[in-house]
């Protein structure tokens, strides 16, 4: 490795260095509602997509096959007003705003051909900025996009290896002419295998690239060669239940999550349709690894067969699952092509586990599921619907079975401990009893979720005299607890046991110093067991002289009679 | 003139002859395949032994194939070579080596080995020195499509095959275990991989056994530890060299870069620490070695340990949860050229988390490695794998 590259390194390490990964504070909770009147569009929605940090989304027709263009909308939420129309000429099979949130990028198709329009927002919206649109060097399929901090598009292709940069300058050229040709101005990375999922954590020029052939999501280091620093696989554990057929994971990454000093890191809501799990892996900087946070099962209500869906063209296998979530991962939505309930997750107050918040009911599978940057409010394209469902926080929701939100209050607790309760979700099973035993032998303890309310109490009590990480306090009260049992047992001992040299031999003269004497051949065992309850016998000495020799034995006499 | 003129065409026409020579033998040598470049380099390798379990008594015999990476006979290849061996509980073992094609059989030594990345060095009598030994470059410097070649031995028969690197990172996400699309066989494990120009990037470990013309490779860097006085070596060799030629250099020295780059290599060297980890009364000890004395020296550490878990009922092993990351401090040895890290309750912390996650086992941990210098510098993290006593619930 040069000097200078160690250097940029230490660098990047000391600005890294800063944070600790693991959530710090506490993260809101927003229980979200269906309640609202949906928007009724004059077409069918394909994507949906919040702007970064506004109230604002933005709408694209969905690609019908039939038609070459697509009207892209952008709609307030707050009062479901209508903010803006375009036109794009062509599809739109991909959408993504620039991490400020000025620039929004869609891709699509027309005749055959991959283009790719660039749009400015001002930042009351009232007005459209310039708009750009760029032919592709080819149209990609399934494609996914992402945007760096140079305003580099990337786009990725399910079918190819290869991902498409577009430089920021393509679009500048493209400015008032027709079907540019950006061509000249792509660039092309070389991933492992095709690409199910791209998305990019500018801060640290870091992209995370979810593999269509593989469950895995690497993560690469764009400024320096597109290393692959570390990979994500599945996690297993939850049953795999759709036969041969391998699912790529589905990917949404959250870009704010607090750490204990105030500095945010990468973060990813991963799902899998396989095992129907859903991960949080965060991407810790000190180490460049990603770590699992919590795994849980999704268990989504499955209202149609789950028909496997492929595309006859392609034959790749359609994903199921739709992600959305909020910079902090308070909201989590994850829906699923085969159910019309989506299940509200949160990473919620502990920050080290997933807590499953509520099912919200919606008219049809979706397709495509937005969170806003605070995680207030949602939107969802609906499969065949031109309802659009905003989700907001309603005083309704948050309106829970108290025992239920007391059984959550313990999960939580326990959960900051390290242990696993499995999801957060006021229901006691199997992981909640296995953590509440743990707790029970390391602390010495006897909490029930029968009585919750003490069983709160005291681990809440553990907790706040934790100082250090939770599984360290377990292991530590573990020990002390041990060294508390073993002084008892040993001021037992010196209670109830004597031990006694015990001189076996012809003369008791010749013996040495001792508390008891037998004769040649006699049984010492015979000799404790009259005497003590329980007895160890150990051969001290032996030495040879007279009949049989001189041996002396320490008899042990445990509770003597 | 007269008397010149046959002279100087003489002359010419020597230096003539000479550059049509020297243009010869350099077309002869760009023409070379990658496979004929090394070639010569390759060791047959074979092991025999006496079982002294499963089947008592019995002569057993295992090959794979080396390659020669010194003039003074030092052979790098697969810690598989040991693996029977280790199995049968093997006795009366003994190494034989076949340099090249057709060399009569020598008998070679252990030297050491680095079992959890599957490396060995090992070592023949070099009554001349080997002027075939094969140069060692960086796997850090490949690209994906970069083509790489492997040659080595099937059974007793030289195969050669090349492909691409695939994939810097193998099954479960090992950094030291990299996949390349070649088709690999048994007995092939052992085998360089290597650049176009020959030069060493990896050695084969084995073929996956899902896919046939998967295959994997251990990034020749994970055998520094095992050859850095070799590397070392070189250095040393060069700076002497290059002293001879141009004399000592002091920094205002215009004309001595060459030298001043050796030396920054040396200094690269002696930040160059070595890190091995094993774990010891439910503790893991973390120890660092360097090649050279002095500074600097690691001050401290942060480290990340992630188990990596395996299914009872599926044997599916993927990575948990961290077990914990914190810092270290670092105790420098008494000859400046090493230290030492204990990473406490380790195996207090795998208990815990295999109460929780029943029917698992832990058998293999991960550690990540900070190093924060005591000149201030930082360290690009390091991953060493490291096997524990399998850990049932």
């Amino acid at each position: 490795m040069s000097k200078e590259h160690k250097l940029s390194v230490a660098t990047l390490f000391l600005i890294a260095s800063t944070f600790v990964v693991r959530a710090g504070g506490v993260q809101p909770v927003y229980p979200l509602t269906n309640d609202r009147a949906p928007v009724i569009l004059p077409y069918i929605p394909g994507i949906v997509l919040f702007r970064p940090n506004t109230k604002m989304i933005v709408v694209t027709s969905e690609d019908d096959g039939i038609r070459q263009d697509a009207t892209v909308e952008g709609y307030n939420t707050a009062d479901a007003s209508k903010l803006f129309q375009l036109k794009v000429p062509h599809t739109v099979n991909a959408a993504v705003f620039s991490r400020t949130g000025d620039w929004l990028f869609v891709e699509g198709a027309r005749d055959g051909e991959g283009f790719a329009t660039r749009v400015r927002l001002s930042e009351d919206i009232h007005a459209l900025g310039v708009v750009a649109t760029v032919k592709l060097g080819k149209l990609p399929v399934q494609p996914s996009m992402s945007v760096d901090t140079k305003l580099r598009l990337y786009i990725s292709d399910a079918t190819s290896s290869r991902v498409t940069v577009v430089a920021s300058s393509a679009f500048e050229r493209a400015v008032g002419s027709i079907a540019f040709d950006a061509s000249r101005f792509e660039t092309q990375i070389s991933v492992s295998r095709p690409v199910h999922a791209l998305t990019i954590f500018p801060p640290l020029d870091l992209a995370f690239i979810s593999s269509e052939t593989l469950p895995r999501i690497a993560a690469v280091q764009l400024d320096r060669g597109n290393e692959v620093i570390d990979e994500f696989n599945r996690v297993l554990g939850k049953g795999i239940t759709n036969g041969k057929t391998q699912f790529p994971l589905a990917l949404s990454l959250s870009s704010g999550i607090l750490t204990s000093d105030g500095g945010t890191t990468a973060s990813l809501i991963v799902g899998d349709y396989s095992s129907s799990s859903l991960t949080i892996v965060d991407y810790d900087p000190n180490f460049g690894t990603m770590d699992i946070v919590a795994t849980v099962p999704i268990g989504i209500r499955i209202d149609q067969k789950s028909m496997i869906q492929v595309d006859p063209l392609t034959k790749l296998v359609k994903q199921p699952l739709v992600i959305g979530g909020d910079d902090k991962q308070g909201t989590i939505l994850v829906g699923s092509g085969y159910s019309t309930q989506l299940v509200q997750f949160s990473r919620g107050v502990s920050g080290t586990a997933l807590e499953r918040v509520r099912e919200i009911e919606i008219p049809g599978p979706p397709t495509s599921i937005s969170v806003s940057s605070d995680g207030e409010s949602a939107v969802v394209a609906i499969a065949h619907s031109p309802e659009l469902p905003i989700l907001t926080v309603s005083e309704h929701a948050t309106v829970l079975d108290d025992q239920a939100t007391k059984i959550r209050q313990l999960q939580r607790e326990l959960s900051e401990l390290d242990l696993d309760v499995g999801s957060i979700d006021g229901v006691v099973g199997q992981a909640t009893l296995t953590a509440v035993n743990i707790f029970n032998t390391f602390v010495g303890s006897k909490i029930s979720v029968s009585d919750i309310d003490s069983a709160i109490k005291i681990v809440r009590a553990f907790n706040q005299k934790c100082p250090s990480s939770g599984s360290q306090c377990l292991l530590d009260s573990a020990r002390s607890l041990r060294q508390a049992q073993a002084t008892g047992t040993h001021q037992n001992t010196e209670s109830t046991t004597s031990i006694f040299k015990v001189c076996s031999g012809e003369y008791e003269r010749a013996c040495q110093p001792h508390d008891a004497y037998l004769y040649c051949g006699a049984d010492v065992g015979a000799w404790a067991k009259v005497r003590c309850n329980s007895y160890r016998v150990t051969r001290l000495s032996t030495s040879g002289g007279n009949k049989c020799g001189y041996s002396i034995d320490a008899v042990t006499c445990i509770d003597p009679k | 003139m007269n008397h010149t003129t046959p002279t100087a065409f003489a002359l010419f026409l020597f230096k003539f002859t000479l550059a049509v020579l020297a243009m010869v033998s350099w077309s002869a040598e760009a023409l070379a395949s990658p496979y004929d470049l090394v070639k010569d380099s390759l060791v047959y390798l074979k092991v025999e032994f006496t079982a002294t379990k499963l089947q008592v008594g019995v002569p057993m015999t295992d090959q794979s194939t080396g390659f020669l990476i010194s003039s003074d006979g030092f052979i790098l290849t697969s810690y598989h070579l040991l693996e029977k061996v280790r199995e049968y509980a093997g006795d009366n073992v003994k190494v034989t080596a076949v340099v090249g094609d057709g060399a009569q059989p020598v008998t070679a030594a252990i030297v050491n080995g680095l079992q959890p990345v599957d490396l060995l060095l090992i070592k023949i009598r070099a009554v001349h020195p080997f002027q075939n030994f094969l140069k060692l470059g960086r796997a850090a410097e490949l690209t994906l499509d970069d083509t790489i070649y492997t040659s080595g031995f099937h059974d007793t028969e030289p195969f050669n095959s090349q492909g691409t690197v695939n994939n810097k990172v193998g099954p479960a996400g090992l950094g030291y275990l990299w996949t390349v699309n070649m088709s690999v066989a048994a007995g092939q494990s052992g085998s360089p991989v290597y650049l176009a120009n020959g030069t060493v990037v990896g050695i084969l470990k084995g073929e996956n056994s899902g896919a046939s013309n998967v295959g994997y490779m251990v990034p020749i860097e994970f055998a520094d530890s095992l050859i850095a006085f070799l590397r070392f070596r070189e250095l040393e060799e060069r700076l002497a060299a290059e002293e001879k030629e141009i004399g000592p250099s002091t920094p205002d020295q215009p004309l001595a870069p060459r030298l001043t780059k050796v030396e920054s290599s040396l200094q690269d060297v002696s930040s160059n620490f070595e890190w091995h980890a094993e774990e010891k009364a439910g503790q893991i000890i973390l120890t660092y070695h360097k090649l050279v004395s002095g500074s600097p020296q690691v001050k401290t550490i942060k480290y990340n340990v992630v188990p990596l878990v395996t299914e009872n009922e599926t044997r599916l092993t993927s990575r948990d949860r961290p077990l914990v990351k914190d810092d270290g401090e670092v105790s420098v040895n008494k000859d400046n050229r090493g230290g030492k890290v204990i990473i406490p309750k380790i195996g207090e912390l795998i208990d815990l988390r295999l109460q929780s996650t029943p029917g698992t086992t832990v058998a293999r941990l991960e550690i990540t490695i900070a190093s924060i210098l005591d000149d201030g510098n930082v360290l690009d993290p390091v991953s060493i794998p490291i096997d524990i006593e399998v850990r049932p619930r």
